[in-house]
């Protein structure tokens, strides 16, 4: 695995770990709003924080009982957004209630394991506001492995995903199995979620899976278009926003959300002439 | 010589409960193949639950459905049904054109699989849409969005179409259109229409039969049989129910 960190990079990319962040970066960047687009369009933009939430649950097990925490937080955020979307699916008209359960009680649990465990703040604070600049080799495959299979599924069951999104009843009724589709996407969502967490943290991953969507929707006429797009924004903020906070001495998580957001803003200001030559 | 029309869908003494509430009661339906069958009854009346239970999408308490002549939860006998949902249209923010969302109806139990392009341009040519194919869906009027929607339901090529209170909202113009479409179905494809809504005015003159249900079953005939005895098939907030109840 030493083919990324021989590379012959530029500045500001030239020495190992920033080759790790970059990879990562572009990993996650690519790979997050695509599952965002799909959470967007089903009016479910916050449950990248409420698995966030819950995925830090899982990090302070993994705190307290000396496994590696990702692994701890993958297992917390998959079986709660499972239980999240049960919940949801049984009280269709209180879908915020379980959202609000996933905050509540992350935050709860995180905060009791974590009392236990003395002075744990340094590693705390990595997951989160991110911790880019540490990624390893071995967390370098982890982030690849991990985002190949969510876009390979994905690319899949994306039609299927889709027809759900479109009208839900029509699906079922068509023999789509929406259940699956709809659990399917938690996992998938538990997954990039933790992925993520690495690249921007825990209080800051929903904005990679939701604002490039939010930018990209706003000038795309289709859905695949805007697939592709969310994708290609998120690679670009994650980049940019790498580069800035080296430059300029800034924690990377959070420059990189701040760039979304600018884009965010410069799109909104921009919408008009954009749709109209886009139509 | 003898021709036998395939019965599409049957309902045998079915009733369904939401708990301790008695919704449908001993209702009995049974639709040909090729004839157009309106379903009208007041808010509450049973309407959207009869066509979930019909579509497999409810169990009912007690009774027998047959699509096909096969059981309702049968995957093959589903296959042939196009569904349009009572449901809000899709915003201006939401990012699909309309080739994607007909093309999304095209799946079914091997969902994995895309819907054939000719397919779709065939769906979109019977209702009109062809030339709007690569529109975004949500720029859309709400009459325009209706038929991208019936078309999402045909490209099926279902034998029977199941439409739920498709006329809310829509002017006068699209309403005509709308009728057109389904007259067209019927008459040139030979398909089966099961049409759930609260204004049969602009289909009036297409329809075999009309069902009027409040729980039970209160009327089940031809709409000049209704017309003769005073009832208007048009708009009628508010005197549906009186005309019910002279029924009942």
């Amino acid at each position: 695995m030493n083919v990324l960190a021989t590379l012959p990079l530029p500045w500001p990319f030239e020495r190992e770990y920033l080759q790790l962040a970059l990879a990562g970066a572009v990993l996650v960047g690519a790979t997050a709003p695509i599952t965002g687009t799909f959470l967007v369009q089903r009016r479910l933009s916050l449950l990248g924080d409420g698995i966030g939430h819950l995925a830090f649950a899982g990090v302070a097990i993994g705190l307290v009982t000396d496994v590696w925490p990702i692994w701890t937080a993958l297992l917390t955020a998959v079986v709660g957004a499972l239980a999240i979307e049960r919940l949801r699916a049984r009280t269709r008209e209180n879908g915020d209630l379980a959202l609000a359960l996933a905050f509540y009680l992350g935050l709860a649990m995180a905060s009791v394991l974590l009392s236990r465990r003395g002075n744990v703040a340094s590693n705390v604070q990595g997951y989160l506001f991110g911790s880019i600049l540490t990624i390893t080799r071995s967390d370098a495959v982890v982030l690849a492995v991990a985002c190949s299979l969510v876009v390979v599924i994905l690319a899949f069951v994306g039609r299927a995903l889709f027809s759900v999104i479109v009208d839900e009843d029509a699906a079922l009724a068509s023999g789509i199995p929406v259940a699956r589709m709809n659990d399917l996407l938690m996992v998938l969502t538990a997954v990039s979620i933790v992925t993520a967490m690495r690249v921007v943290g825990i209080l800051l991953v929903s904005a990679l899976l939701v604002l490039p969507v939010g930018i990209a929707q706003r000038v795309s006429r289709s859905f695949r278009s805007t697939l592709v797009l969310a994708s290609a924004i998120g690679v670009i903020a994650a980049v940019t926003g790498l580069v800035i906070g080296r430059v300029a001495r800034l924690a990377p998580g959070g420059t990189i959300v701040l760039t979304l957001g600018a884009l965010f803003l410069v799109v909104l200001a921009i919408e008009g002439p954009l749709r109209r030559r886009t139509r | 010589m003898l021709v036998v029309v395939e019965t599409v869908l049957s309902l045998e003494d079915v009733s369904f409960a939401y708990g301790r509430e008695l919704v449908l009661e001993d209702v009995n339906v049974s639709i040909a193949a090729g004839t157009f069958v309106a379903l009208v009854g007041p808010n509450g009346s049973g309407k959207s639950t009869l066509v979930k239970i019909a579509l497999g999408l409810l169990p009912p308490s007690s009774g027998v459905v047959s699509l096909f002549g096969k059981p309702s939860t049968d995957p093959v006998a589903r296959s042939r049904i196009g569904y349009v949902p009572q449901r809000h249209f899709l915003g201006r923010d939401f990012p699909a054109t309309v080739r994607e969302v007909v093309a999304s109806g095209g799946l079914g139990r091997q969902w994995w699989r895309a819907t054939p392009r000719d397919r779709v341009d065939d769906a979109l040519a019977v209702v009109e849409m062809s030339d709007l194919a690569s529109a975004r869906i949500g720029q859309l009027s709400g009459g325009q969005q209706q038929r991208v929607f019936i078309a999402k339901a045909l490209v099926r090529r279902p034998d029977l179409l199941v439409l739920d209170e498709p006329v809310a909202g829509v002017d006068v113009e699209q309403q005509a259109r709308f009728s057109a479409t389904l007259g067209r179905l019927r008459d040139e494809r030979g398909v089966a229409i099961l049409l759930v809504s609260h204004d049969l005015a602009a289909v009036e003159d297409r329809l075999d039969r009309v069902i009027v249900i409040r729980r039970s079953i209160r009327f089940d005939g031809p709409p000049e049989e209704l017309s003769r005895s005073g009832v208007n098939l048009g708009t009628h907030g508010h005197d549906l129910p009186r005309w019910l109840e002279e029924i009942a």
